[in-house]
Order: C-alpha cells, then structure tokens, then sequence
C-alpha cells in the first residue's frame, strides 16, 4: 500500500518517528497522501533541495506502477 | 546475514586495526575471533601472520539488507538481496521478479532507493560508510551507456566544433562521462548548472573556457 510505504520511509528518517501521520485524499484519478512531520524534521523528509522528497515520489511512482494507483505527496507540517 | 572479514597481519593488534579501517567502524561495534595466532617458525621458515575474523555486530532489523528488504517490499517488490563487501563498501545487488519497476526511466528509481536507504542507515545505524544498490548488473549496463554517449559526443563536436551540453545527470553518471574523456586531447568537459540540473557539456580545446561554469 502506498500509504503504508510513505509512512514507513517518513518513520525511518525523522527523530520523531511516533508524531509521523499520513492523511489519505482519495480523489477520482489520483489519492493525495498528506504527509505531516513535526518542524523540527521537516527537513528530514524534505531534504538538501527536495532530495529526500523527490526520492520518495520516485517509490511512490514505482509503488504506484505496480499497484495501477497513481497518488501524489505532499508534505506538511505538524501544528 | 552476519557480515564479517578476515583479515591477515603480523600481530592481532595490527589485524584487528586493519578490519576497523576497512570496515569503518569502532572497536565496540565489532565482534573478534582470533583464527590463528602468529607464528614466528624456525629462522623465518614456517613463519605465519595472524588471522582474525571481524564480524559487524549489529540490530539484524537494522542491516542494510533488512531495510533494503523493507522498502522493496512496501513498494510490492519480492526481492532477493545478496550481500557483498567490496573495498570496505557495503554492496547489495537485488534479483527481484520486476527489475523494470525497480530500476526505472535511467535508474530513477534505483537511485532514489539508494539514497533513501543511506539516509536511513545513516540515521539508525553505527556504519557511516555509503552503501550501493544494484539490480541485473544495472549499473554497469548504464556505464557502458554513458562511456558510448561520451564518445558519441565527442566525435561530433569534433566535427562540428560546436559545443554539447548532454542532458542533466546524477553526479555519478556525469563522472563516468569526464573520466572517459579526459583523456581526449581535443577535447574538455565541464559540468553547468546547479543541482538536480547540473549537466555536462563536451566541447573542443578551443572553446574551452575554464571560468564558464561559473557563468552559466
């Protein structure tokens, strides 16, 4: 499942792995998968110039390809 | 699953100095079994050095194949991973039912599932060293891609005398692109651009100005 593959990652890479939570949109064509991290590891998902995020999307396309899902990432932060 | 080396010197100290190099770790991080001590023999015949076995001990839940195993599996890949240590790397070589997902458009995916393995490791793991990802001998496919490329390249600028820039590329993937040209007298590469957009471009001795990357 995509979302469990999203939160998998985000758990393994933060500092605070039980503030991690990932928020399923179903849309029509496309889930959006919210992925909320506390600030301080925002920058742990997001990484030097987006690396880390734009590694994630790449599973998620991956993941996507062999489940015929197609979802989107998008990172938020924790208030 | 236990990784380990053994390693030959003339006393154990010297041994076991040998493996942490090589391994990149620190003494608490490993086990040691000594296999044989040295032997001095009678006037230098006989003579044997030691012999150690070095074995990481680590969480068996946070080696880089079990987290390997982890990631491939929450894509929905059934993956086998066979270990390898070579030059003190940590190399993984994956066989998978579906090396097309795996690896995606120009090793996307595969390199994106490096990095991401690294960082984890790097968090949660006592090893520092960065550890390489393959599947269906991919990587060397791709190099053999590139150094094709390169000299495609070149013979065309050299006809041309005009200046290519290649398409973007992974640092490592533009590497193998100078290195398979620098010896190309008249030729010069230089790499443009900054980060995920950085690209090489090849072109003649001539044309070649040293401070353009800075001006691009």
């Amino acid at each position: 499942m995509l979302k469990e593959l999203i939160e998998y990652l985000a758990k393994s890479l933060v500092d605070n792995p039980d503030q991690v939570s990932v928020n399923e949109v179903e849309g029509n064509t496309v889930t959006i998968l919210e992925l909320s991290v506390v600030p301080e590891d925002l920058g742990k998902v997001i990484g030097k110039q987006g690396r880390t995020a734009k590694a994630m999307r790449s599973l998620l396309l991956a993941a996507g390809v062999k489940a015929r899902k197609k979802a989107i990432l998008e990172i938020v932060e924790q208030r | 699953m236990h990784q380990y080396i053994e390693v030959e010197e003339n006393t154990t100290e010297e041994a076991l100095e040998a493996a942490l190099k090589e391994l990149g770790v620190s003494r608490e991080q490993v086990s040691v079994r000594v296999l044989h001590e040295p032997t001095k023999g009678i006037l230098g015949l006989g003579a044997k050095l030691a012999k150690i076995r070095v074995t990481l001990k680590e969480d068996i839940s946070s080696t880089p194949e079990a987290i390997l195993h982890e990631i491939l599996s929450h894509i929905g890949l059934e993956a086998e991973i066979e270990s390898q240590i070579i030059n003190g790397s940590v190399h993984l070589t994956v066989s998978t039912d579906n090396p097309g997902i795996l690896i995606g458009k120009h090793g996307q995916t595969l390199n994106a599932v490096e990095y991401l393995l690294n960082c984890i490791l790097n968090r949660s793991s006592l090893v520092k060293k960065k550890v390489f990802v393959d599947a269906e001998g991919y990587r060397e496919r791709r190099e053999q891609t590139l150094v094709d490329l390169a000299h495609r390249a070149a013979a065309k600028v050299k006809q041309t005398h005009q200046e290519i820039v290649l398409e973007p590329m992974p640092p490592r993937d533009r590497r193998i692109i100078h290195v398979t040209l620098q010896s190309d007298e008249d030729i010069r590469t230089y790499s443009r651009g900054e980060g995920m957009m950085r690209r090489v471009a090849v072109t003649t001795r001539e044309g070649y100005e040293p401070n353009a990357k800075q001006y691009d």
